[in-house]
């Protein structure tokens, strides 16, 4: 397990309190409150790997385990409470973080501050993209709530700030800020992305992430009809410096091939700036979502001006339909368009069609199963550079799962 | 991607959206047409809260009485809901739209007491439940289910207490000064001591 020293504090807070009002029941206004969420997946595809990148044949699995618990104090307007997730892609090691850990104060309807590890509001599905039983499909959509960008929006260390504020009769805007950290360390993927590419380049190259330069902030507004029509727009940056590492080969450095950095200075920086915009209705037993992503991506090499280096356009429309209290359905169509300087070529575009079923047993545990066809490479998983992703015409995959929450 | 070829997938996403919403808002006209009319399903369980009386502080069957045949009716319907609190509360009516914040979570606190809300309703699935949930929420009972089972899990708010009995659901709110409920009409034939109805403007 792997944490870093804001989780360690988060971690032992949240047990001090949580062992404290076992201790003093009469100071939480409620009991303890645990919850529970596991599935298993398995994939098959007759071509490329979808989701997990070290298939065989294009078969994989996952499976994900979560466990929360919280409490309530001060009248209930204090919350302190935390998550913690195991996830396994495939062969992909076991890894065990915190999802979510906070403590939040409710002064009142309009005003809601929260500090700690937060899942930040991202699209309408990211707070409950890891929980099955909040969806028909087995995962969110894969145009908005990509795998390959969780650690880039998944969460942030920060300081947020939440509202609802009704609007006549007519709904309900809810509001949301945030400013602090991404909750990108050295062992997060795109960090040993890069490493890993630097390596092979020169030996013994490293870069640590520079803690001083990494941000993260940004809002949302959503407003809601008192017909459960939500629109959203959301606005958000992350910057990222990575510095070589202490232990990086005095020899290189002395070599010339690598400037000594001057105070404030980062071999590579990175600008993310990423818009969401959503709707949804909710009518009876249908649900009509569609979301569009647009991220803008820039970079800086030892200071340098920053100049456009990936950009990601995407969308999709998705239709759920409820059948009755055990069946229901959804069919969707998805596009993403991509222009990176590394992965993949310019213009590089993929569709994505699927539907499925899912089946609740009862309102613990859940069947689904469902169909994908894809069109281009975009899917395909893993980080690497695909040689062949024009060739990439067209692929399926059918995805099972069981999951349960408690 | 180009910036014309994003521009004009911009252009193109912009149309469908706005062709959707020309949809949902026909949809939507439709609905208040509907409405008008006293056709739209829900619509009517709603209608007849709104004529439920004040039953404050009482629990006799004596001041069940003072209700007038329709409203009685109304009450009795086997569909119809009704809003309970705790006797010492104040409150004497409530609206739809706080009705609706409170079981969304939005509002989780008395503004003239302070205290919190405790929120409690009768399965989603009784047909008080489904009722309430149509009319009020405008949700099937699966949709807030999965509002509820969000909200758990990104650690925003507990959710509403859902109970099964009727009788056990009126005793804690007449244990609990914060409580709110949504009951079945018909067992308010044996509302107890220390809860109140409240209307529903």
């Amino acid at each position: 397990m792997k944490f870093t020293k804001l989780n360690t504090i988060y971690t032992s807070l949240i047990c001090i309190l949580v062992i404290f009002s076992t201790l003093n029941p009469s100071y939480s206004s409620d009991t303890l409150d645990f919850h529970v969420f596991g599935s298993q997946t398995a994939i098959y595809s007759n071509d490329n790997d979808y989701l997990v990148d070290d298939s065989q044949d294009g078969a994989g699995s996952f499976q994900e385990l979560g466990l929360n618990v919280s409490n309530e104090y001060h009248n209930s307007r204090l919350f302190i409470g935390m998550q913690v997730l195991a996830r396994r892609f495939g062969a992909e090691t076991k890894k065990i973080d915190i999802d979510w850990a906070k403590i939040r104060y409710n002064f009142n309807p309009y005003i809601t501050l929260s500090l700690g590890l937060n899942k930040n509001k991202f699209g309408f599905s990211n707070e409950s993209r890891d929980i099955d039983s909040t969806r028909i499909s087995i995962l969110a959509p894969q145009e908005i709530y990509q795998e390959r960008l969780r650690e880039m929006v998944f969460a942030s260390q920060s300081l947020n700030l939440d509202g609802n504020v009704p609007i006549s009769n007519y709904g309900t805007l809810s509001y949301h800020a945030t400013i602090g950290y991404p909750n990108i360390t050295n062992s997060s993927v795109i960090s040993k992305n890069f490493n890993e590419k630097f390596n092979s380049i020169v030996p013994g190259f490293a870069m640590d992430i520079d803690y001083s330069g990494k941000v993260s902030g940004g809002g949302l507004l959503q407003f809601t009809t008192n017909n459960n029509l939500s629109f959203l727009f959301q606005k958000r940056n992350n910057r990222l410096n990575y510095n070589i590492r202490d232990n990086l080969n005095p020899t290189l450095v002395g070599s010339g091939m690598f400037p000594p950095l001057q105070g404030g200075d980062s071999i590579l920086s990175i600008k993310s700036d990423i818009e969401v915009y959503g709707i949804k209705y909710e009518y009876e037993d249908w649900t009509f979502t569609s979301e569009y992503l647009d991220i803008d991506s820039e970079q800086s090499v030892f200071g340098a001006a920053y100049t456009p280096s990936d950009s990601t356009s995407a969308y999709y429309f998705n239709i759920d339909y409820d059948w009755n209290y055990h069946f229901s359905s959804y069919l969707k169509y998805g596009h993403v368009g991509h222009n990176g300087t590394t992965k993949f070529p310019d213009d590089t575009e993929s569709t994505h069609t699927s539907f499925g079923v899912r089946y609740d047993i009862n309102q613990n545990f859940t069947l689904k199963s469902e169909y994908h066809l894809f069109k281009g490479g975009y899917f395909v998983a893993g980080d690497g550079t695909f040689q062949n992703i024009e060739s990439i015409n067209s692929w399926d995959a059918v995805v099972f799962r069981l999951a349960f929450v408690y | 991607m180009s910036l014309a070829k994003k521009s004009t997938m911009k252009i193109q996403l912009f149309t469908i959206l706005s062709l959707t919403l020309c949809s949902l808002c026909t949809l939507y006209a439709n609905e208040l047409t509907s409405t008008k009319d006293g056709n739209k399903p829900g619509t009517k369980s709603s209608n007849q809260n709104l004529d439920v009386s004040l039953i404050a502080n009482k629990t006799k069957n004596s001041e069940m009485i003072a209700l007038n045949s329709s409203e009685a009716k109304a009450n009795i319907d086997s569909e119809s809901f009704s809003i309970v609190v705790n006797s010492n509360n104040k409150i004497d009516s409530i609206n739809k739209k706080q009705l609706r914040l409170i079981f969304l979570g939005r509002i989780r606190h008395w503004s003239e007491s302070n205290k919190k809300l405790n929120v409690y309703y009768l399965e989603a699935t009784s047909s008080a439940g489904k009722s309430f949930l149509k009319s009020i929420m405008r949700m099937t009972p699966d949709k807030f289910y999965l509002y509820w089972t969000k909200k758990v899990f990104s650690g925003s708010s507990a959710p509403p207490t859902e109970i099964k009995s009727s009788s056990k659901l009126l005793q804690h709110i007449a244990d609990n000064e914060g409580g709110i409920a949504i009951v079945q009409s018909s067992s308010l034939k044996n509302l107890p001591e220390g809860c109140k109805v409240i209307k529903l403007e």
